[in-house]
């Protein structure tokens, strides 16, 4: 029998997106409720493809949002799927078992939802289709559970869905981890697996894939965000592809200053930059985090004033395009020109950036710097070091703003050169 | 490294400007303001580290042209001259204008950049004022001093305060203005926003709940509603269905009864009326072809076509065209043959007339010459007039100019003899130089001759010392700064003794008031006292001790009691001890007022004796200081054998010294100048006699002042002048005239040379032409011409020829093809002339042509009319089969019952029809119903109950729907409000939430700014800190040297200390030990304390890496005369550790150097050199 399938994982339905801070001619009506239109995107490609059955990998809500319209919307789309017969086959990951909406949720009924007490099968006879899954019960599962999935039902396509951090992934909780030989011995044809939220084929024969999540909600989530579209024929895959489904994608934009002569030559080479990556967005928006990197004279005044530059290369993705780009960020990795490390000691400028990294690399002076930053950081709320993004109790933290405070404090004290100016 | 030589060959206002820096150590460059110093500093630190991208440089020179050039030397002596371009890339270039890699340059700057170097390497007054002024503003501070000496950096204060400044503009932690604090706020405010506008999933069930239980109520009686309406349904359509069924009934009889006929189709009567009409109309064609036919072939037998001439019609044409040609050529050939005879004769008689020995015209031919030597002839011909006339004129002109120099040379006779008077003019103008010396000299003697008994009256009446001025010159005089602090010291030691005088005579006095209080009746003697009342009670113990033994024990020492007792008994002498010793006790009780009082006088007498010692012991150190001092002050004038009053009064002494001193200096001057003048005066005279004596005229008179001397010799040297002048331009205009000679001279040879080769030649040219050698030119240009003519001639014949030759043969032609036709075609004509036989042959032939177009044409037609017969036979044939078929399909035996058939058929058809009608009708009331379930409903129906029923039905109907209506009302609410939030699914707890989100992202950005400036400022503060600590000592050690010198002595040197605060401060020290803060400093000495903190940083700087040349920019113009000097003694030091280039506009710093360091080397006047 031929039929074709969406394996997806990771939905985070109304995860709102983090680090955009809204400024005048951003196009904040793109990115309103991303995830919820990525999701229907999801819905409309498999009405397009006629795919017999979709597949969610767990964490179809976050975990600790409570408003219940996100499940409505939910079952309203659901419900297109059941006008074309298309029938939705989940489990519950970490994020869904910490939340309310699940719990209360009652789904259409061509959503099935696998138990949590223990694996569970679902035959697809017309097909010749076998689905096997277990759910998370609570948030944190911290066994194997693929360990208790049963073997393959013969003569029969089967299918696994786990939600797993599988030997572990960087930046994703370490839960329910497996042992990917198990997986692939199990006998299974395919396992739809979820939790890591970057796209990864593990292994092609058996095909064990993380699709990754659908919409990128923070820099850290960069580029195409989708779903895999499997075609089976004669009981065998034939076909595994990745379809984008995202609204809004985040992008690094190096720009590259070197030997820049002005301000406004930045300016103008951040502006082709961004062309170019507008040029590869397949139209979508694009939230960027703009990196400018290389020595140059101008090293200074990017620095000295993150405000003003942060407004003028808004103004610059503005120009280059109304609504098709928002600068999410703007990181200066620049260098000055002139090597201020090989100044001799002697010199007292010298000197003071010898004790600046100095200090970069002892943890005592670390310590001590943190200890006077520690009571600004008990005022601010602390959402806004959940990231990592910023964390003044952070010596990492610290050693990476050492260097930027070197070119505050010198471009400050070279305000003024000498004699004839 | 030093600067050499620095050359701005395009720079600023500046074109090959060149400086040299010749002295290696101390370099002093003098111009007035606007000279272009400023230009020069940013010159030098262009040429080290390149231009900027925009120079303000470039307003004369393009900024492209910009070149600085420099010669550097290292400090081994190495020696590199070096350009610098405006540019890129490569602008360092090498002598050659190779580029010089950037890294040479390094090695010697070190890494410092351009701003670095500025900093460190620069200073100006301004610079050094804000440095002495931050000290003070630091208070001291060591850490914030050091660090802004050692780098230039001025403005450490400033940054400090501004980034906490920012810090604090950006957060608050008690604040709500401030951006961070405002974003915490409405981060905050719009998460609590996001939580209310969430849906609870509880809300949601509840609803969720009613609005189903009210759906399934609708939907009952909405089933209930459906079930009557179909019974409706069916009653209404008996009601209609029964009466059409009767109909249809009726219909299937009658067409039963038709079974037999053929249904035929609709056209079949049409059809056959067709046919029979075209079967008529095919029979009349065939007859009417059949007459055309024989009509057409009887035509044609008339008509007989003359085959031949058709045959050579093209033949026929292609003469008649000719024939007017023919006819024109026959008249033509007899008027060419007399042309051409005439031709021959002028041929003839002009060939006799150049070779009378030729007869034949074929003959000439040996008389042609060929083109190009007839051209050559033509054109010497045309050459000679202008070759002769050429050289009569340059003839001509060489007589003329030979008249001209002789009368120059008897020109030059008359003039007069001649002498070099130019040495003599030239000394007398060195002399007038020097303007008028004499005058000059006269009012200097006088003036220092004043000044000279002035000075010696002062000195006479000066005290204490009498000499000669070479011995006050040579007198070692104290400075008059060491004899204020004399006179200081001496202040102070009279001072401390006065004071210590007062107070010893105070305590005496307190001394004496207290004795007399003691010895004064009331606390005379017996006042007990304390110590009385101890000894009475240690007597009495005693006494006890002697009675316990005595009494317990039963032992006794004699000796003991004995002094004890004093005469009584040991009972009585112990009595009398209890009760002295109750007496006194009792009385200090009753007396205690009395007692303290004495007591308190006691312990200050004590005190005062002990104030007294120790105040005595003071002053006699006090006094040996003091002759200590005083012996110090009389050998610092040991040296000059006086012996000094009081330093107060030695002061004014040592001024009126010091003018004296100056005065003798400037006699001396006046002097040396004086003897400098008349020594000029001599020489020039001596100079003017030498050169007089040479022209053999009178040397300078005994009398002769030096300014008559020089008006005669003037006017001497002037004459000679006057001679020499006019000799120089006789001979000027000689050789002019000579130059010109020999140029016509040469120009006669040349044209000579050109007559010559023309007639060489000529000759040949005649003899070539067969002309006998002395041919005139003109003869040989007619005989030229005539044989011309001739040729023309002769080529006119040939032409004449030609024709002729041309149209005989065309006639010929014509008249044999002509021949040929007739023969042929019509022998009849063979007799006639040619052209009325070619005029015949042309018309018979067109008669030919026209017969056979008529035949043509008859032709045509009869095929035309066989076809149309055999077309009329086909279609008769077609329409009768037609008809037999026709009635072969009504099933008749004959044609003639076709018609009968026709119209029974047409009857059945109509009632088929009708049938159909009546059962669509049927099936369009049944409601879906097949034919048959409707006849089968039908049967046995009662039509007349329908009515009754169907009211029933509608009654039911009413029922249901009001029931419906008022629950639809309450379901209505409820749904809407389901609906609403299911389709809906709102976003605003959403977007509230993505808000948020934003607020953070700022809140970010803020925060990691405000991060920045804080940790900024706390380690730009330690940073300092930690450069004090590896510098503190040796920086310190250094500039405290620096600092004594530069303030004369006045202080010792600099310590560190610590301020009420702990924080590191600096502290200078005085000679006398006194320490002073920098808040006790004056602006001076505060200057002098920065510049020693700038010159130790450097020293430090240099210890380990190359010293670069120092720019100062009028650094001193503070200071008064006497400290600059030092300041000038101290930077000439230590310009031997690093190049130092002093700029100034101020005369007076040129004169103090020059005092200050001696061999200062060339000072550079920018005036001079420059602009």
């Amino acid at each position: 029998m031929d039929f074709s399938f969406i394996h997806a994982a990771d939905i985070h339905l109304d995860s709102p997106l983090r680090g955009l801070e809204r400024y005048e001619g951003a196009p904040v009506d793109y990115i309103r409720a991303a995830t919820r239109r990525a999701f229907q995107n999801l819905v409309d490609l498999a009405l397009k493809e006629k795919v017999c059955f979709v597949l969610i990998a767990g964490d179809l809500y976050d975990g600790d949002w409570r408003d219940y319209n996100t499940g409505l919307f939910f079952t309203s789309q659901a419900a297109r799927l059941k006008e074309a017969d298309i029938n939705l086959y989940f489990i519950r990951g970490n994020h869904d078992a910490a939340s309310q909406i699940t719990r209360m949720l009652r789904l259409p009924d061509n959503v099935k939802d696998f138990s949590t007490a223990a694996p569970e099968t679902v035959t697809l006879d017309d097909l010749g289709v076998a689905l096997h899954g277990q759910g998370f019960h609570t948030p944190a599962v911290t066994e194997d559970l693929s360990r208790n999935y049963p073997g393959p039902i013969k003569d029969y396509f089967n299918i696994g869905l786990l939600h797993t951090c599988a030997s572990g992934r960087e930046g994703h909780e370490p839960y329910a981890p497996c042992d990917l030989s198990h997986l692939k011995n199990i006998g299974y044809d395919y396992w739809a697996l979820g939790h890591v939220h970057r796209r990864e084929v593990i292994s092609e024969n058996p095909a064990i894939i993380f699709p990754g999540n659908i919409q990128g909600r923070h820099i850290r989530e960069q580029g195409a965000k989708g779903c895999t579209l499997v075609q089976v024929q004669q009981g065998r895959i034939n076909s595994v592809e990745h379809h984008p489904l995202d609204v809004l994608r985040w992008v690094l934009c190096q720009v590259d200053a070197e030997e820049a002569e002005t301000y406004e030559e930045v300016l103008e080479r951040a502006g082709q930059s961004i062309d170019s990556a507008l040029s590869q967005s397949e139209g979508r928006l694009l939230a960027l985090r703009v990196i400018i990197s290389g020595a140059c004279q101008v090293h200074g005044s990017l620095l000295n004033d993150p405000f003003r530059l942060n407004n003028d290369l808004r103004a610059v993705a503005v120009d280059r395009g109304i609504d098709s780009a928002w600068v999410e960020k703007v990181k200066v990795n620049t260098s000055p020109r002139v090597n201020m490390d090989e100044l001799l000691s002697s010199n007292p400028v010298a000197s003071l950036l010898q004790y600046l990294h100095q200090a970069a690399g002892d943890e005592q002076i670390l310590k001590e710097l943190i200890s006077e930053l520690e009571r600004d950081k008990k005022n601010l709320p602390p959402e806004l070091f959940k990231d990592g993004e910023i964390d003044p109790g952070d010596p990492g933290y610290l050693q990476k703003l050492l260097p930027e405070v070197e070119e505050l404090i010198l471009s400050r004290l070279m305000r003024k050169e000498g004699l004839g100016q | 490294m030093r600067i050499i030589q620095l050359n701005l060959k395009a720079f600023g206002p500046f074109s090959n400007f060149v400086l040299n820096f010749e002295n290696k150590g101390f370099n002093l460059v003098y111009g007035l303001n606007e000279a272009g110093k400023t230009t020069i500093l940013r010159a030098i630190r262009d040429f080290f580290f390149g231009f900027p991208h925009t120079s303000p440089d470039a307003y004369l020179h393009p900024s492209s042209k910009l070149r600085i050039e420099a010669v550097l030397e290292d400090s081994n002596g190495n020696q590199y001259q070096l350009t610098r371009r405006k540019g890129t890339k490569n602008t360092l270039l090498n002598q050659e204008g190779g580029a010089v890699d950037e890294s040479f340059l390094q090695q010697f700057l070190g890494s410092l950049n351009r701003e670095f170097y500025s900093l460190m390497f620069g200073m100006d007054h301004q610079s050094l004022r804000a440095g002495g002024e931050n000290l003070l503003k630091g208070q001291g501070s060591l850490g914030e001093a050091l660090f802004e000496a050692a780098s230039g950096i001025g403005s450490l204060r400033e940054v400090f305060q501004e980034l906490e400044k920012e810090a604090g503009e950006l957060y608050k932690p008690s604040g709500s203005k401030p951006p961070i604090n405002a974003s915490i706020e409405r981060y905050r405010e719009i998460n609590r926003k996001s939580g209310e506008l969430s849906l609870a999933p509880r809300k949601w069930q509840e609803l969720e709940h009613k609005y189903l239980e009210e759906k399934k109520q609708v939907e009952q009686l909405q089933e209930e509603e459906k079930y009557l309406s179909m019974k409706k349904a069916r009653l209404e359509r008996l009601k209609n269905t029964l009466p059409l069924l009767a109909q249809r009934q009726q219909h299937l009889e009658e067409i039963n009864a038709l079974s037999d006929i053929p249904l035929l189709p609709t056209s079949f009567k049409d059809r056959r009326i067709e046919l029979e009409n075209k079967r008529l109309a095919a029979k009349n064609l065939v007859k009417q072809a059949e007459d055309d036919l024989e009509e057409l072939k009887k035509a044609m037998e008339q008509i007989t076509v003359q085959k031949e001439f058709l045959e050579h019609g093209g033949d026929i044409s292609s003469l008649q065209e000719r024939l007017d040609t023919y006819r024109n050529y026959i008249q033509e050939i007899p008027t060419l043959q007399g042309e051409k005879k005439e031709l021959q004769e002028e041929a003839l008689a002009l060939l006799r007339h150049l070779q009378p020995s030729l007869t034949t015209l074929e003959e000439a031919e040996s008389l042609r010459l060929p083109l190009p030597r007839a051209e050559e002839i033509k054109k010497l011909i045309s050459e000679y007039p202008l070759l002769q006339n050429n050289y009569r004129t340059a003839q001509k002109q060489v007589k003329e100019l030979e008249v001209s120099l002789q009368r120059q040379e008897q020109e030059k006779e008359k003039a007069g003899p001649q002498k070099d008077a130019s040495a003599l003019l030239k000394a007398v103008n060195r002399a007038r130089k020097k303007g008028e010396p004499e005058k000059e000299l006269r009012k200097i003697r006088s003036v220092a001759d004043t000044r000279e008994s002035k000075l010696k009256s002062k000195l006479d009446s000066l005290g204490l010392w009498s000499g000669t001025f070479k011995e006050l010159l040579s007198l070692s005089l104290p400075l008059v700064e060491t004899v204020r602090s004399f006179e200081q010291e001496f202040k102070e030691a009279d001072e401390r003794i006065k004071k210590i005088n007062e107070r010893l005579e105070e305590e005496e006095q307190k001394l004496t008031a207290n004795q007399e209080q003691l010895t004064s009746g009331e606390l005379g003697a017996d006042v007990p006292t304390e110590e009385k009342l101890e000894e009475a009670r240690k007597h009495r113990q005693f006494g006890w001790h002697l009675v316990r033994r005595a009494w317990l024990e039963g032992q006794r020492d004699k000796e003991e009691e004995q002094a004890f007792r004093a005469g009584h008994p040991l009972e009585v002498a112990y009595e009398m001890s209890v009760t002295a010793a109750d007496e006194i006790a009792d009385r200090l009780r009753y007396e205690a007022s009395r007692v303290e009082r004495k007591t308190i006088i006691l312990s200050e007498i004590k005190n005062c004796r002990e104030k007294i010692t120790t105040l005595t012991r003071e002053k006699e150190t006090a006094e040996k200081k003091q002759q200590e001092l005083n012996s110090r002050w009389v050998q610092a004038w040991e040296k000059t054998g006086i012996t000094p009053l009081k330093p107060s009064e030695m002061l004014p002494w040592l001024e009126k010294c010091q003018e004296i001193i100056e005065g003798i200096y400037s006699v001396k001057e006046e002097r040396a100048l004086e003897k400098e003048l008349a020594r000029a005066i001599q020489e020039h005279r001596d100079e003017i006699g030498r050169q007089l004596e040479a022209l053999g005229e009178p040397g300078p008179g005994q009398e002769e002042s030096l300014e008559t001397l020089l008006d005669r010799a003037q006017d001497i040297g002037e004459q000679y002048q006057a001679v020499a002048n006019n000799l120089q331009s006789i001979e000027k205009i000689c050789q002019e005239i000579k130059d010109n000679l020999a140029s016509c001279q040469r120009q006669v040879n040349e044209k000579k040379h050109s007559l010559d080769n023309w007639m060489q030649q000529w000759s040949a040219a005649l003899a070539e032409a067969g002309l006998p050698d002395k041919t005139t030119v003109e003869a040989a240009a007619a005989y030229l011409d005539r044989l011309e003519a001739l040729f023309q001639k002769k080529a006119e014949i040939s032409r004449k020829e030609a024709a002729l030759e041309k149209m005989q043969a065309y006639s010929r032609d014509f008249v044999s093809r002509l021949q040929g036709l007739v023969d042929k075609l019509a022998p009849d004509l063979a007799e006639m002339p040619a052209d009325y036989a070619a005029s015949q042959l042309q018309a018979r032939a067109a008669e030919a042509r026209q017969a056979k177009d008529r035949l043509d044409n008859l032709e045509q037609q009869l095929k035309k009319v066989e076809n149309t017969d055999k077309k009329a036979k086909k279609a008769y044939q077609e329409a009768d089969s037609g008809l037999k078929e026709l009635v072969k399909q009504a099933r008749c035996a004959q044609e003639e019952e076709l018609p009968v058939t026709e119209e029974k058929s047409e009857r059945l058809s109509e009632l088929k029809k009708n049938l159909e009608g009546l059962e669509k009708q049927l099936l369009s009331l049944g409601g879906g119903l097949t034919l048959e379930e409707i006849i089968a409903e039908a049967k046995g129906v009662n039509g007349d109950a329908l009515p009754g029923e169907l009211e029933e039905i509608e009654q039911a109907l009413e029922e249901n729907r009001q029931a419906r209506d008022s629950l639809n009302q309450v379901f209505g609410v409820t749904r809407r409000e389901y609906e609403e939030k299911i389709e809906g699914a709102s976003i605003e707890a959403l977007e509230a939430a993505e808000e948020a989100q934003g607020s953070l992202a700022r809140l970010q950005l803020q925060v990691e700014q405000y991060l920045r400036l804080r940790l900024a400022s706390t380690i730009l503060r330690r940073g300092i800190e930690h450069y004090r600590e590896a510098n503190q000592s040796p920086v310190i050690n250094l500039a405290g040297g620096f600092f004594s010198r530069l303030t004369n002595g006045n202080f010792a040197g600099l310590k560190t200390d610590f301020d009420e605060k702990d924080n590191p401060v600096i502290i200078g020290l005085r000679t006398s030990g006194e320490e002073v803060r920098v808040e006790g400093m004056s602006d001076g000495t505060l200057d002098q304390l920065y510049l020693s903190l700038r010159l130790s940083g450097l020293e430090r700087y240099m210890e380990q890496n190359e010293g670069l040349p120092f720019i100062l920019d009028d650094l001193l113009v503070n200071f008064d005369d006497i400290r600059a000097e030092e300041a000038l003694k101290v930077l000439g030091q230590f310009a031997e550790k690093t190049q130092i280039l002093f700029f100034t506009h101020h005369q007076s710093f040129v004169n103090l150097a020059e005092k200050a360091i001696p061999g200062s080397g060339k000072i550079q006047h920018l005036s001079q050199t420059g602009q």
